[in-house]
């Protein structure tokens, strides 16, 4: 640069190049400022560091291999585009295999699995978490399963972004309540301790002659006392440990 | 726990606070049940399913909690009864 002569082109191309490099900064660090690393702003990073690296590198040619230089970094800048290019529509294209599709959703299902056992939960908790899974017919699972389903799908359609990430966290914590709320359950039932199997010898309050206050629920026919009964559909089995005979 | 095979087992799980006049209204009724041909079991959980809030949920009709009580406990029948809900003649 110093053997170059310093007539009116060169100051002109010299200012050109400060005010470029000046904008080039300012609109890098306009876009740094709006986290581009989240969401689809994480594809203004690699356009931009790639154009610097491109100036960088063409400099260097043309400085070391004066004759060549320019045309070998035109290349290398085409090279890098084209990369660029085919990186960017690729995943469109490829999801468009069926094998392929499920492929990758086998693969992220995997992923969220690993995600959703290291939600601070113990081992029997990641037991239950499968069981639960593949075992409850239960309609808050099935929907817990639509909502899988969808963010599934959107991976496969490419539009799983922070949105359907933060989603994703929120139903896996859904999930690992539920499977909280039945393992608390069964803990106060296996350590109840409960021997009472028959009635109690406490004498009741009323008889059945004992007079009732009119205006009273026993009285009053219209509002019965409901207690809500639930019958189990599969019989006692008679290996249970729990069992008298 | 104890089950017994050839009758039904049922469990009565009730929700109510002791009263000051020293009554209380779960033991009340459960001195009103007649067993029958059926074992009942009047303390099948501990006191934390009311506090934990669980024992709400299944009076509101939450099958899965329903269900893994029913799994858990092996009872046949499990009968939720909320006098809060309800007017009784002892209340």
């Amino acid at each position: 640069m110093e053997n170059e002569p310093a007539n009116e082109r060169w100051i002109h191309q010299r200012v050109w190049l400060r005010w470029t490099r000046l904008w080039y900064g300012l609109i890098f660090l306009w876009a740094a400022g709006l986290a581009f690393n989240l969401g689809s702003w994480r594809w203004a990073l690699w356009p931009f560091l790639s154009f610097a690296a491109f100036l960088i590198l063409g400099s260097w040619l043309r400085r070391i291999e004066p004759r060549i230089g320019g045309t070998l970094a035109f290349f290398l800048g085409l090279l890098l585009l084209a990369h660029n290019v085919v990186g960017t529509w690729w995943p469109f294209f490829v999801t468009r295999f069926p094998y392929i599709a499920q492929g990758i959703a086998r693969w992220q299902g995997r992923a969220d699995i690993v995600i959703g056992v290291n939600l601070a939960c113990d081992t029997a908790l990641q037991q239950s978490l499968g069981q639960y899974a593949l075992a409850s017919q239960d309609a808050d699972a099935a929907n817990l399963k639509a909502e899988f389903d969808a963010l599934i799908a959107a991976r496969q359609m490419g539009r799983y972004g922070a949105a359907e990430e933060s989603r994703e966290r929120g139903l896996l914590q859904r999930y690992q309540q539920l499977i909280q709320r039945s393992a608390n359950l069964r803990h106060m039932i296996s350590e109840s301790g409960c021997t009472i199997d028959g009635f109690s010898p406490i004498p009741p309050l009323f008889g059945n002659n004992q007079p009732r206050a009119p205006g009273s629920a026993a009285a009053d026919n219209s509002k019965p006392p409901t207690p809500r009964v639930d019958a189990k559909r599969v019989r006692i089995k008679s290996s249970d440990p729990c069992l008298i005979r | 726990m104890r089950l017994k095979s050839g009758e039904r087992n049922i469990a009565v799980v009730v929700e109510t606070p002791y009263s000051a006049a020293g009554i209380v209204p779960d033991q009340a009724l459960y001195g009103h049940l007649k067993p029958g041909q059926a074992r009942l079991i009047t303390d099948l959980f501990k006191h934390d399913l009311i506090t934990h809030g669980y024992f709400n949920d299944m009076y509101h009709g939450d099958k899965e909690l329903v269900g893994v009580a029913l799994d858990a406990s092996h009872v046949d029948y499990l009968i939720r009864f909320n006098p809060g809900a309800v007017e009784l003649p002892f209340s």
